[in-house]
């Protein structure tokens, strides 16, 4: 007999989106019928906007927005496959919507950048360590060409040929020579290797 | 206003000197396009923008023909340093690139530089030998020069195992190496080309001659360089 996920698995995955389409009316359902994924949902939220925002708001609900969700869900046909549970278990998400001012809707990044909200400052720093983390690759890593912008040309690994090599140094060397061709004697005849061969 | 002198230079500007020399000229002339750029490349301002913390110059060096690639690069406002260039063919494809971050003044920072780049090495001046000949003296000649590029230099030198010829030209941004060398099958195949990146390579047997063409031009360039070249007399 197959078991059932626990409900607060499937709880954490509708409200993240994840739930696969055929899923989602018995989630509905159980949404609807179990307490225990009821009180879930609510965690969830409740985690989710101390996340977002810092601490419980305590705002109250749009009542335009609350009263044009509850028409709209009273006059939802109810799609075949959905259950029919889901309207109940929609209004009962709903209702705790209202109660808990979810549905301002408000979204993070309307903001100001310099509220007192901790997340900008997560999403800043997850910034500057992604854009940290592209730069020491392309430093340690990279070679004189940055691969991530090249045309495509042959990405077949090349065998090694010694006398392309030697044809490509002795080629490099000349180019160097005459970059260097300047007043520095200590540099004039450097030769820099930074090709992939 | 040379570079050299202006003391303005850094690790990134080791790469444009490794990838694409003649801009590190172009750069020395501020992209002057009443220098030699003039005829063969437009030079096209496209206004000055922000990068990796200064305030740089875009230019555009549109090649005017078929023989050469296009360069975009990104000079620094004040010092005219490149901070970033890329060389792109005639469909606008970026076929290699350039990206520095840092200016560093002083000549010596050239070197600390090297240090920290993958695979750098420095060669000391002397460390490979080159014997100057005149052109023609060994008995070649191009008979079809190929618009815009000038001899730059004729040296015999090593090539790996053997030894032969080398003959440099330059527009005054891209180069081209012609090597010259007695065929041997242990060593030589009878043609081939390749492609890295913006430098390709041209190899092809001449008689009893191996003839190579390296350089940062499109490959109908490199074979025009060798249909030119002829056994003078």
């Amino acid at each position: 007999m197959a078991e059932h996920p626990p409900a607060t698995h499937c709880v954490s995955e509708l409200i993240d989106g994840e739930l696969p389409r055929s899923a989602f009316a018995p989630a509905l359902r159980r949404l609807a019928q179990d307490a225990q994924a009821l009180e879930a949902w609510r965690i969830y939220h409740t985690v989710g906007q101390v996340l977002r925002h810092g601490a419980l708001r305590e705002d109250p609900p749009d009542p335009l927005f609350v009263a044009a969700l509850m028409d709209r869900i009273t006059q939802e046909e109810s799609t075949p496959g959905a259950a029919e549970d889901a309207p109940h278990a929609i209004k009962s998400i709903a209702g705790y919507a209202v109660q808990t001012g979810v549905s301002r809707v408000k979204s993070p990044f309307q903001q100001s950048a310099n509220a007192p909200w901790w997340g900008w400052r997560m999403l800043a720093g997850w910034a500057v360590l992604a854009l940290l983390t592209a730069l020491a690759w392309q430093m340690l890593g990279g070679e004189g060409d940055w691969q991530p912008a090249l045309a495509a040309t042959d990405a077949r690994p090349m065998l090694r040929d010694p006398q392309l090599d030697a044809l490509l140094a002795a080629h490099r060397e000349a180019r160097a020579a005459r970059a260097l061709a300047a007043p520095d004697p200590g540099v004039r005849n450097a030769v820099f290797e930074g090709s992939s061969r | 206003m040379s570079v050299w002198t202006g003391a303005c230079v850094r690790i990134s500007l080791l790469l444009l000197v490794v990838c694409a020399p003649g801009l590190a000229g172009a750069e020395a002339a501020r992209l002057d396009p009443a220098r030699e750029l003039a005829p063969y490349y437009r030079v096209l301002p496209l206004g000055s923008e922000r990068w990796a913390g200064h305030t740089v110059q875009r230019l555009q060096l549109q090649a005017l023909d078929h023989w050469r690639f296009g360069y975009a690069v990104w000079t620094e406002q004040q010092s005219g340093v490149v901070l970033r260039w890329q060389m792109r063919d005639a469909q606008g494809r970026v076929l290699a690139q350039m990206t520095g971050s840092e200016v560093r003044a002083g000549v010596a920072r050239v070197l600390e530089g090297l240090a920290l780049w993958p695979g750098a090495r420095a060669v000391s001046p002397g460390g490979t030998v080159l014997a100057p000949v005149q052109v023609g003296s060994e008995g070649w000649v191009l008979k079809n020069p190929v618009p815009g590029f000038m001899s730059v230099r004729c040296a015999h030198r090593r090539i790996g195992t053997g030894a032969g010829l080398q003959w440099v030209f330059s527009d005054g941004v891209a180069m081209v190496s012609v090597f010259v060398e007695r065929f041997d099958p242990s060593v030589h195949a009878d043609a081939s080309v390749q492609v890295l990146g913006g430098t390709h390579t041209l190899r092809r047997r001449k008689g009893l001659w191996q003839l190579s063409a390296v350089g940062e031009v499109p490959l109908h360039t490199l074979e025009a360089f060798l249909q030119g070249l002829e056994r003078d007399g």
